[in-house]
This record gives C-alpha cells, sequence and structure tokens, in this order.
C-alpha cells in the first residue's frame, strides 16, 4: 500500500523556537486521522507547511509521490489537497451558494472566465453540496449574516467542491454547539468512506477525536511523541502526562 | 575623485528634506495608520511660512529664526487639521482618510495660491553660509555642508525622542499594536494629534531648511510626495533608520544620474526602487506589513445579482435617451456630455479595480494618460488613422498595466498604492524630460478625429458608445466567474489560494484589465480634446478618479460612473471660479465625514427607510 500523504523530518523553527521539529508520518487511502497536542504543540503550523502557506525550514511533504513543499497553496489545492481553516474562512460578500459555486468555478479552472454569468454557473451541484452539509435552507442569504456553526459547514462545503483525495481540516468543530459537532464529522466521515477521501484534522473536543478518528497522532512542543489506534494513544502514558502537564482537563482524556 | 566626492555630498544634502519629510510620514503612519498624502503640502507651507517670515526677521538670528517658526507654525497646523478633519475619519476605512488628505492638499495648494500668488519664490541665502568651500578642488556650497551637519542631528533628536521619552515609548507601543495602547488607558485622541503635529513639523522644518538651495513654488507639494514614497518603500514604513539610509540612497543616486544619465534621472531612482522591492519587498528595514484594509472596512457590501428584465429596460430606454441627445441638446451639451461619458468609462475602471480586487491604485491616470499618448504619439509619428489609434490605446495602456503590476503587486496594501503612485509619476517625468518625441510640457496639439466622427454629434455618439460598451463590459466582468474570483481573493484570500485560485494572477488580470479601460477612455479624450498635455498622467488625475469612486460609492457596482458623471458635471461648473480647488476639498472633506457611503450607497440607504 503506496501513501497518498509522506512526511519527512517536516520542521520550522523561529529562531530559536522549533515550532514543528522534525516531524515524519504518512497517511493511506481512506485514513480519517487525528492530529492533537496541546495548545501552541505546533498543530497549525504543521498543517501550514502541508498546505504551501509557510515555508518549512526543513524536511518535505509528497502527495501522490510528489514533492508539493514548495509549492504555492493554490497549486497544492488544485492537485487534490482541500482544507478548512481554524479561523474560519469564507467570502462574505456573496451568498451561502455562490460561495460553492465560485469553489466550483475554482475548480473547474474558470477563475479568469468573462463568459457567462457566475450566479447561474453550477447551481444544482451547489445546492446538492449544500444539502450535504445541512445548509440548504440557507442557501440564498448572505453568507455575511450565518451563525458561526454554519459558517463552519459552509467552509466544509466549499473545501468538498474540489473533491479533494485528502482533506486538511484544523478545529473543523471549534466554536460549534456540542450536537451539532458529532452530525459534522459524521457527515465528513461519511463523505470520506463513500469516496475513498482521506482525511487529516486537528481537534482539541476529545469526543470528537476518539469518535470518529481510527487512528490518532499526538504532538507536543513540535514533535510527534505517539502515533497509533485511539485505544494504544489513550493508554500511552506519555500522551496522559502531557495532558496532564498540558493544562487540558484530563477527564477529558479518560471519558472519551 | 573629487567630482564623486562632491556629488555624494550633493546627494547628501539633497537627502536632508527628504529624510525630514519622510520620516514624518512614516511616524505618522505607524501610529495612526495613515498615508498622509498631503504630507507635501505641510512641507510646501513650510517653505512658504519660513520665507514669509525671512522677509520680515532680520539677519542670521532672523534666517534660524524663521525657520524655527515655520518648523512650529506648521506643527500647529498639522495638530488644527488633525483635530478639525482627521478625528472624524480615524474609523473609516483607509482609503476614505486618503482621500480626507487629498482634500486637504487641494485646500493647501489653493490658499497658498491666495496667500503668495503663482510666482516662484526665490529663497533668501543663509546668513554666513553664502559662499562654497573647496574640497578637493571642487566648490561646495556652505550651506550645503550646514545641511548634511545638521540632518543627522535632527535623526538623533528624533532617536532621542522615540528610544528616551515617555511620548516615544507610547508612540512605539501605538505602532506595534494600538488597540492595546488604548485598552491601557493612554489617551490616544492626544497621542494621534502630537504625532500628527510632529511629523507634519518635521514636514515644515524640511520645507523652510531648502529654501536656500530650491526656493518655494506651487509644485513642489507633488515634487516631493514622490521622492517621499519612493523614499519609504525603499526604507520600510515605521523605520526612521531605513528612511535616512533610503533618503541618502535615493539621493546620492539621484545626482549621479542628473551628471551621467540626465534623461533618465527619475528612471534611474526607479530601478533602484525596483531592484530593492525584489529583494525585501517591505524595505531595507522595514518590517513585513499587515495586507491593508483593502477598502473593505466596515460590513462587507450586499450579494450582487445580474439586472431583472425591469431593470434592463430602464437602462435600455435611459441610454436611449441620451444617444439620441444630439436631437434636443445643445451644441454646447454635446461637448460636455462627451466629456462625462469618457470620464466615467475611466472612473469605472478604477471603480472596478477598487471594488472588485479590491486593490487600491493611486495612479490610475498612468493609464488613462498612457491611452491618450498611446494614441496621440501613434497619429503623431505613425501617421495612424483614428480607428487604430483608439484600437491600440487600450492595448497599450494594457501592456504598460501588465508591466507595472508586475512588480506594483508584488507589495500589498499602501505600499501597493503608493508603488502604483511612484509609477505613474515615472510615466508622467518621462513624458515632461522626453520633449523631443511628447513635445513636454507643450503636448501634443491637433490630434483631430478623422473625417466621418467630426461633428460634435458623431463624436458624441462614438464616445457614448464606446464609453457605455466599456462600462457594460467592466459590469459584466463583475457578474461573470472572473468577477467572483476576485471578489474570493479580496473577500479571503488564503481561503481563496487553499481552494485553488492564483490571488497574484487573478489581480494581475484585473490590473491590465482595468488599465486597458482607462487607455480606451484616454484614446478617446486625445480626439475629443484635439490634444493632450501631460497633466493627463499628473497624480491630480489620478485622484479625480479616486474621489469620483468614493462619491459614487465604492460598494455599489454603479457608484463608478454615477460619481463620475456627477463629478464632471461638477468641475465643469466649478471650474468657472478662480478658486475651485478649494472649494472642491471642502466637498471632499463634506462627503467624507458626513456621507462616507458615496452618492449611491446613500441613495440606496435613503430609499431603504424611505421604502414601506
Amino acid at each position: 500500500m503506496s501513501a497518498l500523504l509522506e512526511v519527512r523530518g517536516l520542521s520550522r523553527h523561529y529562531g530559536a523556537l522549533r515550532a514543528v521539529d522534525g516531524v515524519s508520518f504518512a497517511l493511506a487511502p481512506g485514513d480519517i486521522q487525528a492530529l492533537i497536542g496541546p495548545n501552541g504543540a505546533g498543530k497549525s503550523t504543521l498543517f501550514r507547511m502541508l498546505m504551501g502557506e509557510t515555508r518549512p525550514t526543513e524536511g518535505e511533504a509528497r502527495f501522490d509521490g510528489r514533492r508539493i513543499t514548495g509549492l504555492s497553496p493554490a497549486r497544492i489545492a488544485r492537485w487534490g489537497v482541500g482544507r478548512t481553516f481554524q479561523i474560519t474562512g469564507t467570502w462574505a460578500s456573496m451568498r451561502v451558494i455562490e460561495n460553492v459555486q465560485t469553489a466550483l468555478l475554482a475548480h473547474r479552472r474558470r477563475g479568469l472566465s468573462l463568459r457567462g454569468f457566475a450566479t447561474r454557473l453550477y447551481r444544482a451541484e451547489a445546492q446538492a453540496l449544500l444539502e450535504t452539509v445541512g445548509l440548504a435552507e440557507v442557501a440564498e442569504r448572505p453568507a455575511a449574516i450565518l451563525a458561526y456553526g454554519d459558517l463552519k459547514r459552509l467552509e466544509l462545503a466549499i473545501a468538498l467542491a474540489l473533491e479533494p483525495r485528502l482533506l486538511l481540516m484544523d478545529e473543523p468543530t471549534a466554536g460549534m454547539a456540542a450536537g451539532e459537532r458529532g452530525e459534522l464529522m459524521q457527515t465528513v466521515t461519511r463523505i470520506a468512506r463513500e469516496t475513498g477521501m482521506t482525511i487529516l484534522f486537528t481537534e482539541h473536543d476529545m469526543d470528537v477525536v476518539f469518535g470518529h478518528a481510527e487512528r490518532i497522532m499526538v504532538l507536543d512542543r513540535g514533535a510527534l511523541i505517539a502515533e497509533g489506534a485511539p485505544e494504544a494513544v489513550r493508554a500511552d502514558p506519555r500522551v496522559r502526562e502531557v495532558y496532564l502537564g498540558g493544562g487540558l482537563d484530563p477527564e477529558a482524556l479518560a471519558d472519551a | 575623485m573629487g567630482l564623486i566626492l562632491a556629488q555624494i555630498l550633493t546627494g547628501l544634502a539633497n537627502a536632508g528634506a527628504l529624510f525630514m519629510v519622510a520620516s514624518g510620514l512614516s511616524l505618522i503612519f505607524g501610529v495612526t495608520r495613515i498615508v498622509n498624502f498631503a504630507h507635501g503640502s505641510f512641507y510646501m507651507l513650510g517653505a512658504y511660512l519660513g520665507w514669509s517670515l525671512m522677509q520680515v526677521l532680520p539677519g542670521s538670528f532672523g534666517f534660524w529664526g524663521a525657520i524655527l517658526l515655520a518648523w512650529l507654525g506648521v506643527g500647529l497646523i498639522g495638530a488644527l487639521v488633525e483635530i478639525v478633519i482627521l478625528r472624524r475619519v480615524y474609523a473609516a476605512p483607509e482609503l476614505f482618510q486618503l482621500v480626507a488628505t487629498f482634500g486637504v492638499i487641494l485646500i493647501v495648494q489653493d490658499l497658498a495660491l491666495m496667500i503668495w500668488g503663482p510666482e516662484d519664490l526665490l529663497g533668501p541665502r543663509a546668513p554666513g553660509l553664502r559662499g562654497v568651500v573647496r574640497i578637493l578642488g571642487e566648490p561646495v556650497p556652505k550651506y550645503d555642508l550646514a545641511l548634511i551637519a545638521l540632518t543627522p542631528l535632527v535623526a538623533l533628536a528624533l532617536w532621542a525622542l522615540i528610544t528616551r521619552t515617555r511620548f516615544g515609548i507610547l508612540v512605539r507601543a501605538a505602532t506595534q499594536d494600538r488597540e492595546m495602547v488604548g485598552a491601557l488607558g493612554v489617551n490616544q485622541r492626544w497621542l494621534f494629534t502630537a504625532t500628527f503635529a510632529l511629523g507634519c513639523a518635521l514636514a515644515g522644518l524640511g520645507g523652510a531648511l531648502q529654501l536656500p538651495r530650491g526656493g518655494a513654488d506651487l509644485l513642489m507639494d507633488f515634487t516631493i510626495l514622490t521622492s517621499v514614497f519612493v523614499v519609504v518603500v525603499v526604507g520600510g514604513m515605521g523605520s526612521l533608520p531605513g528612511a535616512y539610509l533610503a533618503s541618502v540612497l535615493i539621493s546620492v543616486v539621484g545626482v549621479f544620474g542628473v551628471s551621467y544619465l540626465p534623461q533618465s534621472t527619475l528612471a534611474l531612482t526607479f530601478v533602484v526602487m525596483v531592484a530593492v522591492l525584489m529583494w525585501r519587498p517591505f524595505g531595507l528595514l522595514g518590517r513585513e506589513e499587515v495586507a491593508g484594509e483593502l477598502g473593505q472596512v466596515g460590513p462587507p457590501e450586499d450579494p450582487i445579482a445580474p439586472a431583472s428584465a425591469r431593470m434592463r429596460l430602464l437602462v435600455g430606454m435611459a441610454l436611449a435617451a441620451l444617444a439620441a441627445l444630439p436631437v434636443y441638446g445643445s451644441p454646447f451639451a454635446l461637448v460636455l456630455a462627451t466629456d462625462i461619458a469618457i470620464f466615467c468609462l475611466f472612473a469605472a475602471s478604477l471603480h472596478f479595480l477598487l471594488g472588485q480586487a479590491g486593490l487600491v491604485s493611486f495612479g490610475h491616470a498612468a493609464f488613462y494618460g498612457g491611452g491618450a499618448y498611446a494614441a496621440a504619439l501613434l497619429v503623431r509619428h505613425a501617421g495612424a488613422p483614428m480607428e487604430l489609434a483608439l484600437l491600440l490605446a487600450p492595448l497599450i495602456a494594457g501592456g504598460l498595466a501588465l508591466g507595472i503590476g508586475f512588480v506594483a503587486l508584488r507589495a500589498s496594501g499602501v505600499y501597493f498604492a503608493m508603488l502604483t503612485l511612484a509609477f505613474a509619476q515615472l510615466l508622467w517625468s518621462l513624458v515632461w524630460q522626453w520633449a523631443g518625441v511628447t513635445g513636454g510640457s507643450d503636448g501634443l496639439i491637433g490630434i483631430w478625429p478623422a473625417r466621418w466622427a467630426d461633428s460634435n454629434t458623431v463624436f458624441y455618439l462614438l464616445s457614448f458608445a464606446l464609453s457605455v460598451g466599456g462600462i457594460l463590459t467592466l459590469r459584466h466582468a463583475a457578474h461573470a466567474p472572473f468577477g467572483y474570483a476576485l471578489r474570493a481573493a479580496r473577500d479571503n484570500a488564503p481561503r481563496a489560494a487553499a481552494t485553488g485560485f492564483d490571488t497574484r494572477a487573478l489581480q494581475w488580470a484585473a490590473f491590465t484589465f482595468a488599465g486597458a479601460m482607462a487607455g480606451l477612455a484616454g484614446g478617446l479624450f486625445v480626439f475629443a480634446k484635439g490634444s493632450v498635455f501631460p497633466n493627463e498622467l499628473e497624480i491630480a488625475r489620478s485622484f479625480d478618479a479616486l474621489i469620483v469612486v468614493f462619491l459614487g460609492g465604492v460598494k455599489t457596482l454603479s457608484g463608478g460612473w454615477v460619481g463620475g458623471a456627477v463629478f464632471e458635471a461638477g468641475v465643469d461648473w466649478l471650474t468657472r471660479f478662480d478658486y475651485w480647488r478649494l472649494a472642491l476639498g471642502l466637498v471632499v472633506l463634506f462627503i467624507v465625514t458626513l456621507a462616507p457611503q458615496g452618492l449611491v450607497g446613500t441613495a440606496r440607504a435613503l430609499w431603504a427607510r424611505v421604502r414601506p
């Protein structure tokens, strides 16, 4: 089985600070993997490096056998890596459905086209994606007035419009109500199972992590300290120590 | 050897005034986040005030006393401007503040004209520093040496103020994080006022100090502004050592340019700037600037929709009524309507760039004037017929935009804005200096339309058709996939990139597209007037377009042409008065402070209130 994403010795140093330090791992097609760790462990930095938004100090990432380190975010996205942001990114001056239509435009490489009216393109497809994430009813509203949880869903629809083979989600459920979280993750994992999409996500909510990830990686102070099935990670004494010492509620880990 | 040293000394002396103006600009930007376009005006005021004071105060004491008083006086005027005008616009989008400072420029220009008259004033020589000193056989004016010694002293005093005093600590803290300083209970209002006054005083000092070398004239506000922008961009916004380093670099390069490449002095400066930017996009000593607000502060605009069938019918009827103007309009009305149609296209092209792409260009006249000169030069030197000239004008202007965009889009926010302005000035100075081809300040005259389009009626119809066609094309582009991609990049660039949009390529395309449309307007302008002069390329023309976009409203699709029509008609009426700049400046300030949504936005808000 060849890896879809292969990360070797990826590092990002800011002066003496090693935000990410020699991280190596691999994802096989269809994997649903979580990346956890206390605040400041380097999760977001790692994501930004994978997506080409931050240049690594050392190391490389390969997607489907091709090196993506050093490419622009747009190139990496076009090769099939989708992404959602920790601070939700949508296009506020457009309607909800237009956000998805615009993502479909990007996917079809029509960004420079002057032909036709964008609001009339790919409507059915966009509507279907909105239905998938549960936003069909608010399709015609301006995106600017959506509640935060709905924005998270909309961003997911935007990312899914690219039909990514790998989806990176940076805290996909942060800021959502507890009930909504499981729902959203179920939607994503269902799509992943149906389409063979691979998922890597970070998350602070341990219910979400242990309820949906097949494998879990733990990052602490820039380095991977554990990787494996949820049961093994939960039992790992180093992980327990990080979370006990890191100020995060240890009960969350124990209860999950 | 001696000559080279003498030239370096001249460069260092030139750097004096430049540094003082640039450091003031940098300081004000750091604390208030306002790019003070009126900074050149304060420099000019310093020179004029100093000149007047030197006429009354006697001797050596009088000379230096006048400079000191000019310094204080301009500082006070700066404080007044900050309290009366800028305080009202801090909360407004970045662009409004710029337009407000441009209103100040217009007012100062006319006030200076009223008080000191149109003649250039010769600066008095400094008592005791009249002659020259021979260094390695070359004559170096004594006053130059005094300036060379004085500039580091001013820089040092400024540095001490910033690093050693409580005021300086607050200034540095505010430069780092404005909100935090406010949250800690510092009275921001007075910190802003004090900083603005200090920055203006520095500009005034620079203006007064250069009197013995350059005197005072009404053009010096814009002349220094270009150099200052180049210095600030090269040195890095907000860095005092950077401002000093860049002032010296640019001045010395300038002096050598005058001796060895007299035709391309400004071009040489720009080569240096481009080289620095390629190497360090945020200047020699600048830090990475958070990208500007792109004129999109406040609630996002409402989603747009293609016009309904009823709206199309209405617009079609209105256009038909306008096309029939020759039937019922006077010859004068036809000429005015032609001017308005052309200007509307120019304004709409900038509006597209600003509104859809979020790119704030301060040098859009480069493409309007560029198109105009392209058409005129083709007719004059290649004997091209009008039809060909009108076809090539937008293409050449578009090519120009392609080149300028390549460099300017390496930067973003205020850096981008200043770069566009600097490039427009470069073009303007090329046209001035290259008189053999462009006619210099005499312009190119006698460029008339082809015989079939010779009459007012036919040329009006031609301009009307091309302008309306251009405006509709721009409008369609906003609704087309291209417009949505541009707004995606503007609303949230990281999201757009992660969705596969090459945001820079999109912006580059928008810049080129808008440049080509402005070029078409410029081409039409030449044949409407039969001539073109360098002022079609100057800063004031770029600002006309900016004011219009604000007048109309940035966050509306029709803001560009509505503003253009009102502005052009208004200016036609205003210019009958002697001090029309003053009036225009006041109107600008009025709009910025009282109707910040622009005409279309305000009308829409009123309509929403009235509608049941």
